[in-house]
């Protein structure tokens, strides 16, 4: 095994993406969701977030399933140098490696088949079942799935689809800006910063120690808060109304944007005591408004006539949170 | 002959190899693409980019050339055979350490060079997409398990008019275009005759064949370590006005182009990077410029363009010392590189040569300009093979005796030989003992040989009646286990002048008789069918697992089409007039195309009473088996 230390552009010199970011800190401190699919259009940064919020967290790169990899890395096998002297070590394998932390599949719609079904019964189950080489286990293994996709190569598989909580649909930074002159702006800050970074990246991970550590103190302070955090009954019917109207496929729709809130209340209230402010350990209709499209687009059904999935209506949420206020 | 570095060079003859040695200052110019470069240019280029990348030339950089067929095994590394054969040390790595894609071991950098995108097999394609242009590379392998930091360079090279073979995801990794057509050192002559005149000698006296001209080799290793550059605000309003001009999706594009000005001020030894370096480094890509510099919208003389170096003039001669006026030149208003006129057609037929013209003559980035055709840029692997050699494919599911070392399976190997290993005399610390006995080979899942390709007449006077005579083919498909694609004809009134394809994930006959009952059209357009069809039998026969398969091609037509190819790949709302005479002949062309692809091709012939020898035609062109049918409703 050699792992080399290697440099990532800093979690707070990222610029933009903050849905991204949301449902990487949610997924983070609320693992029970099932994980973050990444979709959008080629380069906007969605791997190096990935990659840049791990390592602000675990100091290290998330456990990655890369798209070249053989069944044995996956499941773990027989270490062969060792066999060969007649010495028995069984090397784990990257679902096992990745137990209680993140497991980030790059280009995750290019993954073989085989490949995804045996990563489909892990995911599905808790549990990695060794039946091969004359191993015969069981071990519990519990991962947050990442994965990170281009749909111009194609949907994954709407099993695969499933096993992940939140999906944010990636866009350029600019194209989310509220005007032409701010997204010119981010064009600039995104340039001078990732070009910065290039020619001297270990000058702008030191300029950033303190902001990413600032960060990362943050979203740990959440995580120990998520599990305080109440979501009352009221705003629990609204997530199960919400998953209704937008015609959530399979049960999972309204729980997860149950727990999507929660984990984006922890954030907002570990950031207000973080600034000596104190916040109520409660969910919002705020927090459910910046989680909804996270929980519930990917779940939306394929509408028959054009066979694509059903549009993101965001009438639909100002109708139900209006209606929740009032 | 001496060979003096700075003289020769014609900076505008030459833009190439300044493009070259700017990305070869800056760290994250990790992937240049060389378009229309001639065959004998393309490692007389990679020699060039590889002493750029080089420290000393007596220490070169490791290069690899990526073979189009190369395999997953071959690209990230493969169970070394010798451990078995106790040809090697027990400290030597299972996994051969010496795969193509793998970090370089003893230097900073490799050099992989791609001698054609657009023929690169699947598994290449997909290891490009993960590689350039990451930070981290990542082999899960056969025990395997290695990360390391960005450490290949890539240089690729493609015909402008092969782009539409290419994945855009796979292009958008090479924003960084440099045209390359004509390209030849102007001191070529020279060099060969000196180097004849040297043959003779030992190796190290001989006169080198290869010359970087214009002295950029001297400079780039004087420059590559300098203090950090940063981009004058004007310099940043440049690069995005010049970036919207040339947009693509996401932010590679602008990136590399501020790559490239921070490449270029660095071999000028400038203080910050300026609005010139820019215009400069665009320039040498062949993008589109700026058509209103900022320089008149404002009032700054700074502001204006860098003139063109005339030939003869050197570009290290020629800057622009920073912070100052370049001399204006209005020729640099509006600079988009002349069409390139190396692109040669694929496909016989006059509509294919026109389409490759189209495509010639967009600059830096023909894949805006193309509609995508979906399949035959598809970096999913297909589910494809032949019958030689069967065994070497598909995912592992087991292990079974053998006799020979053909695909083993080392692990199985080795276990079956343990529980001997007493009797056979082994003592700790020591290989194992192995007998014939042993060997043990992988067991793959069967992937399925066949493929089953219908084009389908839907438009209004044949649609849906086809079902009865589609039969023995759905038929066939489902004996065989063949994947099913569908191509309609005339059945989307969305676009009605386009075919579209669609992949069926079940080859059961509702789901192929579902296909049948879409909407109707009213034109035909029967040559952009054939055209996807031909894309898909090429997608199938490019993943390297498996050389070829059975193909079978039905199309169900009564021969018409009415609508150019041309007309097809340039969908508008409201097209040009054209002539219908001319589908036609684009249908005969494309079917012509077709029958080279080794296929076994069947025409369903309707029997129409007004277009009686068209069926005939087509069937004569694709050199298939011409099948009269009885439509339903007849």
């Amino acid at each position: 095994m050699e792992k080399q230390q290697i440099r990532v552009l800093p979690y707070t010199s990222v610029i933009g993406q903050e849905q991204v970011k949301l449902a990487l800190e949610i997924a983070y401190i609320a693992p029970r969701i099932g994980g973050v699919l990444i979709s959008g259009e080629r380069g906007t940064g969605k791997s190096t977030v990935v990659r840049t919020f791990a390592k602000m967290m675990q100091d290290e790169l998330p456990v990655t399933l890369p798209i070249n990899a053989t069944e044995d890395r996956v499941v773990g096998g027989w270490q062969l140098e060792k066999l060969l002297i007649g010495q028995r070590f069984w090397q784990e394998g990257l679902l096992q490696q990745a137990h209680g932390g993140f497991l980030y599949i790059d280009e995750v719609n290019l993954l073989d088949d085989h490949l995804v079904n045996m990563l489909l019964d892990v995911a599905s189950t808790g549990v990695l079942v060794i039946q091969r080489d004359g191993n015969d286990e069981q071990r519990e293994v519990r991962f947050t799935l990442v994965g990170t996709m281009n749909p111009e190569e194609g949907d994954l598989r709407p099993q695969l689809l499933d096993r992940f909580g939140m999906e944010v649909e990636v866009r350029r930074a600019d194209a989310m800006a509220a005007t032409p002159e701010i997204g010119r702006q981010l064009r600039r800050m995104i340039l001078d910063k990732v070009l910065q970074y290039e020619q001297n990246p270990d000058g702008l991970i030191a300029a950033e120690k303190k902001a990413v550590e600032k960060e990362r103190e943050r979203v740990v302070a959440a995580g120990q808060l998520v599990q305080k955090i109440e979501l009352p009954a009221t705003l629990c019917d609204l997530c199960i109304r919400l998953a209704q109207r937008y015609e959530a496929q399979g049960h999972r729709g309204d729980y997860v944007l149950a727990l999507a809130a929660r984990g984006a209340a922890a954030l907002r209230v570990a950031r207000t005591q973080l600034n000596g402010d104190s916040a109520a350990l409660t969910v919002t209709p705020e927090d459910i408004r910046s989680v909804t499209a996270l929980a519930l687009q990917h779940r939306r059904p394929i509408d028959p006539d054009t066979r694509v999935r059903k549009a993101w209506d965001t009438k639909v949420l100002d109708e139900e949170l209006k209606l929740h206020d009032s | 002959m001496t060979h003096s570095p700075s003289a020769a060079y014609r900076p505008m003859e030459n833009p190439v190899i300044e493009g070259l040695a700017c990305a070869a200052v800056h760290p994250g110019a990790t992937g240049i693409l060389l378009l229309d470069a001639a065959p004998e240019a393309l490692w007389e280029l990679a020699s060039i980019y590889r002493r750029l990348l080089s420290h000393h030339d007596k220490e070169l950089i490791p290069l690899v050339e990526l073979p189009a067929n190369a395999s997953e095994d071959e690209l990230w590394g493969q169970l070394a055979l010798f451990h078995l054969l106790g040809k090697t040390n027990l400290a030597t790595p299972v996994t051969q350490p010496d795969a193509l894609l793998a970090p370089p071991r003893d230097a900073p950098l490799k050099l992989v060079v791609v001698p054609d995108l657009a023929r690169l097999g699947l598994p290449a394609m997909r290891a490009a997409t993960l590689l350039v242009d990451a930070p981290v590379g990542h082999v899960e392998r056969h025990g395997l398990s290695l990360q390391w930091p960005q450490s290949l360079r890539w240089l690729a090279f493609a015909q402008r008019g092969d782009m539409r073979f290419i994945s855009p995801h796979l292009l958008d990794r090479f924003p960084i275009r440099l045209p390359a057509q004509g390209w030849r050192d102007p001191q070529r002559n020279e060099l060969l005759a000196a180097f004849i005149r040297s043959a003779d000698k030992p190796k190290r006296q001989r006169a080198p064949l290869i010359q970087i001209p214009g002295g950029w080799l001297q400079r780039v290793r004087r420059t590559r370590q300098r203090d950090l550059l940063t981009f004058e605000t004007e310099a940043l309003d440049v690069l995005i006005e010049i970036a919207d001009l040339n947009r693509g999706a996401g932010v590679r594009r602008e990136l590399a182009l501020g790559r490239l000005a921070l490449g270029c001020a660095r071999l000028k030894q400038a203080a910050t990077v300026t609005a010139a370096h820019v215009r400069r480094a665009a320039q040498v890509m062949s993008w589109q410029l700026l058509a209103s510099p900022l320089s008149e919208q404002g009032s700054r003389a700074t502001d204006k363009q860098p003139s063109v170096p005339v030939s003869g003039q050197s570009a290290l001669h020629h800057d622009v010392a920073p912070g100052a006026g370049a001399v204006a030149d209005d020729s640099a208003r509006l600079v988009g590189q002349p069409p390139s006129p190396g692109a040669e057609p694929v496909y016989s037929g006059e509509a294919v040569r026109r389409y490759s013209a189209m495509l010639a003559s967009a600059a830096a980035f023909p894949e805006d300009t193309v509609v995508r055709e979906e399949t035959a840029t598809s970096l999913k692997l297909v589910a494809v093979a032949e019958e030689r050699r069967q065994e070497e494919r598909g995912h592992i599911i087991g292990s079974l005796p053998t006799r020979s070392l053909h695909d083993l399976a080392l692990l199985p190997t080795l276990l079956a030989a343990v529980p001997y290993q007493r009797l056979r005399g082994w003592q700790p610390g020591r290989r194992l003992i192995l007998f014939p006995a042993d060997l043990r080979r992988h067991r793959r899942a069967l992937i399925p040989r066949y493929q089953l390709v219908v084009v389908l007449d839907q438009s209004d006077s044949l649609g849906g009646r086809w079902v009865d005579a589609m039969q023995p083919h759905i038929e066939w498909a489902y004996q065989h286990r063949a994947p099913v694609t569908v191509i309609g004809v005339g059945s989307a009134p969305a676009e009605p002048r386009r075919a579209h394809l669609a992949l069926l994930e079940s080859r059961r006959a509702e789901a192929i008789q579902g296909m049948m009952r879409l909407p109707q059209g009213h034109a035909t357009p029967l040559a952009h069918g054939l055209f996807l069809a031909l894309q898909q039998i090429e997608h199938l026969q490019r993943d390297v697992r498996s050389a070829t398969c059975q193909i079978r091609l039905v199309v169900a037509t009564d021969g018409r089409g009415n609508v150019p190819l041309m007309v097809s790949l340039q969908p508008m709302e409201h097209p040009p007039p054209y002539q219908t005479a001319s589908a036609h002949a684009d249908v005969l062309a494309l079917a012509t195309t077709l029958r080279s692809r080794r296929l076994q091709a069947f025409v369903l012939d309707p029997q129409s009473k007004h277009l009686v020898d068209l069926p005939a035609e087509v069937a004569a062109a694709l050199g298939a088996n011409l099948l009269f049918v009885h439509l339903m409703g007849d």
